[in-house]
């Protein structure tokens, strides 16, 4: 079934080749994100990998290209699990609502990919604030609301060449009010036990759609003389493929934890209730998106490595963000989970060091134990391990893509900005020469 | 931490604040004290005769007097005390869960024309997000209506007070309107009408009696006409929204026509007409964080609008809403960011205001209303919070439903209590 998926996956789009020489970001102070902050500290940036980190100078040489970024701050490209930029795009369009596949309320087998506009100008703004990677979702209307997509933040014609090399494949689910608010009156799901009952019964049949698969796998091992002992197929030919169903395959995929779940869910109540059906067809949750009350349920969460995706202080839009909190992320990390601040929005997007600043804050005013490093994960490394790309992006270590940012102040200074933004070693932001990369902003600028 | 001593006597009369910054229109005073006494301030500055500061063992000062009478003493060393905050785009008391028309009171209904609603008589003090923007150095708002095309009448209100007459300060300040229909001329010339017939109206009132006028705009009552005879002589300023700077353009030429006071929200392409929005006189309400293209009518936005603005003259205040409005700072906070001076980004959310609306708040002198905010240190940098908030001169507590919902879940398992003992 892989193989077969994997033809949907293949570009037709060339990818352009950059070349740049050996960067190095001298004298700063170097935040990595590990628990190491060199204070001054430099970068060493090639073939679009950090090749070195290290404290007071640098090593001498003649082929780097040298940047002084003395008294800035040097830190891992912003990583955020919640966008719908592409998906619900700028300047907002009826024309270009494409989160929501609202025609039935489960749609595993659409792909947000296919919605993400690549020339929305929300993805160079959230460039400008520090973003190199994210995850598009579909909205959260349906039960499932089908596949996100993990880009890099570069530029593309189309939108398959912003994914980000190697990144697991992800699929949105919803909790709570929005499933029954959209499909209450159309049919159902009305309540909260609907919603359970209608992802409860799409994994039953994802379950019996995986055992067609391991059935037809057995028969044709069997028919090619290999090992198989279960088969019962005679001996009338080669065995027939299961049909393929696009929205099962995304849901075997989170059987086989292939596929990252990404929940959205933000009553305590409602995430016990949703890891249940989890623990019910043996899938773990890779992360809860909203989730204000993570709080109340911190240790659960923390003890099943469940990643807790959420704002620094958005609450009482709806019933179900009532009891948010400003030290949710800080709660969540003191008991050893995995915090990370997302933004959900175009606007807060460009600027989640902020974001993560106020969650900071608040946790240390309340007593709870935190450094600025802590607080930088909350935007890197731990959203890296949300996406499943943390072996390869989330820190400033050697061996990772050369992510990384230079601020022109502390990250966690209202007053700070992002100068020079990398995307695997590529300079794609010059708050000094900002431009933008989307056709649509090209020419509205024209003097009249 | 700041040390807030004595503070526990709450209730006293008086207030001091000691060997803070205080930012007053005459910029930041550093080592002054501040007084509170009789709901109000009474002296900003150093040396202040009738002030007696008490000194500790380490002559430290821990304790004052002001005018012989022994007062509350806040231990100001490295704190910067500003007039409390004003949030003039709220619906603080009339929202409390955005979703839930059971939990709101911003919308009158009925007739388009609501000219006549004063939707304060809906505000509720004990709404649990008052607390909240308190702790985060708001004391007080405009509460807003929205709905229709004339909303109603915006209300003044401090966020302390048990009842709806503690807290309102004044139950019309601005008239809320919008552009309605699908285009600006419509929705303007809709306006235009209106106004016209309130002016005929005024004009006519014994015929009106009579049932002789000419007929005016469907659903303008009485009542509503009556409403906006302070729209027509300026006293109560109109505020509409618009974002695009050809809209702005327009409005600042409806707003000289008709001789009006005009507030508009949005502004985010006010840059590109900043100078016409100036000459008209209009004060604007910008959202910083709102730069980029999120609408047809934002194409324009950009970072440095306040600045530009504000460097043409214009009046400029910040909104961040109801729910967060203690997040004002963190816009102003950008606003910085975008190249406002820091005086200027702090004036728009006290002095501009103030001057704005006509209000009794927003400034930090003698006599001025005892609506103080004491910060651990910049207000507009995330990392400082307030350590004191005084509201009507009372020091105020920060607690809110959130501190409480922290607290109940700080040990797990929370809420779900242990049984009672036997009794």
């Amino acid at each position: 079934m892989q193989e077969l998926e994997a033809r949907g996956l293949r570009s037709v789009e060339p990818v352009p080749a950059v070349e740049f020489p050996p960067v190095v970001l001298v004298g700063g102070t170097v935040m990595t994100a590990t628990g190491d902050v060199h204070a001054p500290g430099w970068v060493v940036l090639a073939n679009g990998q950090i090749t070195d980190v290290g404290p007071g100078e640098p090593p001498k040489s003649n082929t780097h290209h040298v940047i002084d970024v003395t008294g800035r701050f040097v830190t891992p490209g912003l990583i955020d699990t919640h966008s719908h930029l592409g998906v619900y795009p700028s300047p907002g369009a009826g024309a270009h609502s494409d989160g929501n596949e609202m025609t039935a309320p489960t749609t595993p087998g659409v792909w947000a990919e296919h919605s993400a506009w690549p020339q929305d100008p929300g993805f160079v703004r959230a460039l400008a604030g520090g973003v190199t990677a994210l995850q598009l979702l579909p909205g959260s209307a349906n039960l499932v609301g089908g596949r996100g997509v993990i880009m890099q933040n570069v530029p593309a014609r189309g939108s398959r060449n912003m994914r980000f090399p190697g990144a697991p494949e992800t699929v949105k689910m919803a909790c709570g009010e929005n499933p029954k608010r959209v499909y209450g009156e159309r049919g159902g799901p009305a309540t909260r036990m609907g919603n359970l009952r209608g992802q409860r019964a799409i994994f039953l049949e994802a379950q019996a759609y995986a055992e067609e698969w391991s059935a037809y796998h057995d028969a044709l091992g069997e028919s090619d003389g290999a090992t198989s002992k279960r088969s019962k197929k005679s001996s009338s030919g080669p065995p027939e493929p299961p049909k393929r169903d696009l929205d099962k395959e995304t849901l075997v995929g989170v059987l086989e934890g292939r596929i990252l779940p990404q929940i959205h869910c933000y009553r305590a109540d409602d995430m016990l209730s949703f890891m249940q059906l989890a623990d019910e067809f043996d899938f773990s949750v890779r992360s809860f998106h909203h989730a204000l009350e993570a709080y109340k349920i911190r240790d659960v969460l923390a003890e099943r490595e469940v990643s807790v995706s959420t704002w620094a202080d958005w609450w009482g839009f709806k019933m179900e963000a009532y009891d948010g909190i400003l030290e949710n992320a800080a709660l969540v990390h003191d008991a050893g989970g995995r915090a990370i601040i997302h933004s959900d929005s175009a606007e807060g997007i460009q600027r989640l060091n902020q974001e993560a600043s106020k969650a900071y804050h608040a946790g240390v005013r309340a007593g709870i134990e935190l450094t600025e490093d802590d607080a930088l994960t909350w935007i890197t490394l731990n959203p890296a391990w949300a996406l499943g790309i943390d072996e390869v992006t989330g820190t400033l270590e050697p061996g990772k893509r050369a992510d990384v940012v230079v601020w022109s102040g502390h990250p966690l200074s209202v007053y700070s900005q992002a100068d020079l933004v990398f995307v695997e070693g590529v300079l794609r932001w010059d708050a000094e020469r900002p431009a933008t990369w989307s056709d649509f902003e090209i020419g509205q600028g024209v003097d009249p | 931490m700041i040390a807030l001593m004595a503070l526990a006597a709450l209730g006293a009369e008086c207030t001091v604040i000691s060997g803070t910054t205080a930012a007053t229109s005459e910029g930041l005073q550093k080592g002054v004290s501040v007084i509170l006494d009789g709901g109000r301030v009474a002296a900003v500055g150093r040396g202040l005769e009738g002030l007696e500061l008490t000194l500790g063992a380490q002559s430290e000062v821990s304790g004052a007097s002001w005018q012989g009478r022994s007062c509350a003493f806040v231990q100001g060393n490295g704190t910067i005390t500003t007039a409390g905050l004003i949030a003039v785009d709220s619906q603080l008391g009339l929202v409390e869960v955005g979703m839930e028309g059971a939990s709101r009171d911003n919308d009158a209904g009925g007739d388009a024309i609501r000219a006549s609603v004063r939707i304060v008589d809906g505000y509720n003090p004990r709404s649990s997000l008052i607390a909240i923007q308190r702790a985060g150095g708001v004391t007080s708002a405009l509460t807003r209506p929205n709905g229709g095309w004339v909303a109603g009448q915006a209300a003044h209100v401090r966020l302390a007070g048990r009842t709806q007459a503690e807290a309102v300060v004044s139950e019309s300040v601005t008239m809320v309107a919008s552009l309605a229909g699908p285009s600006t001329a419509g929705g303007l010339a809709q306006l235009v009408d209106l106004l016209d017939d309130a002016r005929d109206y005024q004009r006519n009132r014994a015929a009106y009696a009579q049932g002789r006028t000419r007929p005016y705009s469907e659903g303008a009552s009485r009542a509503d006409l009556e409403a906006l005879q302070p729209v027509l002589t300026g006293a109560l300023p109109l505020s509409l929204t618009a974002n695009r700077a050809s809209d702005l353009e327009a409005l600042a030429r409806f707003k000289v026509e008709q001789d009006i006071a005009l507030v508009v929200h949005g502004a985010a392409e006010g840059w590109l007409v900043a100078d016409t929005l100036a000459e008209a006189g209009i004060p604007v309400v910008v959202d910083p964080l709102v730069y980029g293209p999120g609408s047809f009518d934002e194409i324009h936005g950009r970072a440095d609008n306040a600045k530009l603005l504000a460097d043409a003259g214009v009046q400029v205040m910040f909104t961040a809403g109801t729910h967060n409005a203690r997040n004002l700072r963190q816009r102003a906070g950008n606003a910085v960011r975008g190249g406002l001076a820091r005086s200027a980004a702090l004036a728009a959310l006290t002095e501009v205001p103030a001057a704005v609306y006509g209000l009794d708040a927003g400034r930090l002198e003698a006599g001025s209303a005892g609506d103080v905010v004491v910060w651990s240190g910049d207000p507009l940098e995330l990392s400082s919070a307030p350590v004191a908030v005084f509201v009507g001169g009372e020091a105020r507590s920060l607690e809110n439903r959130q501190t409480r919902l922290r607290d109940a879940y700080r040990e797990l398992p929370g809420t779900p209590t242990p049984p009672l003992t036997l009794p």
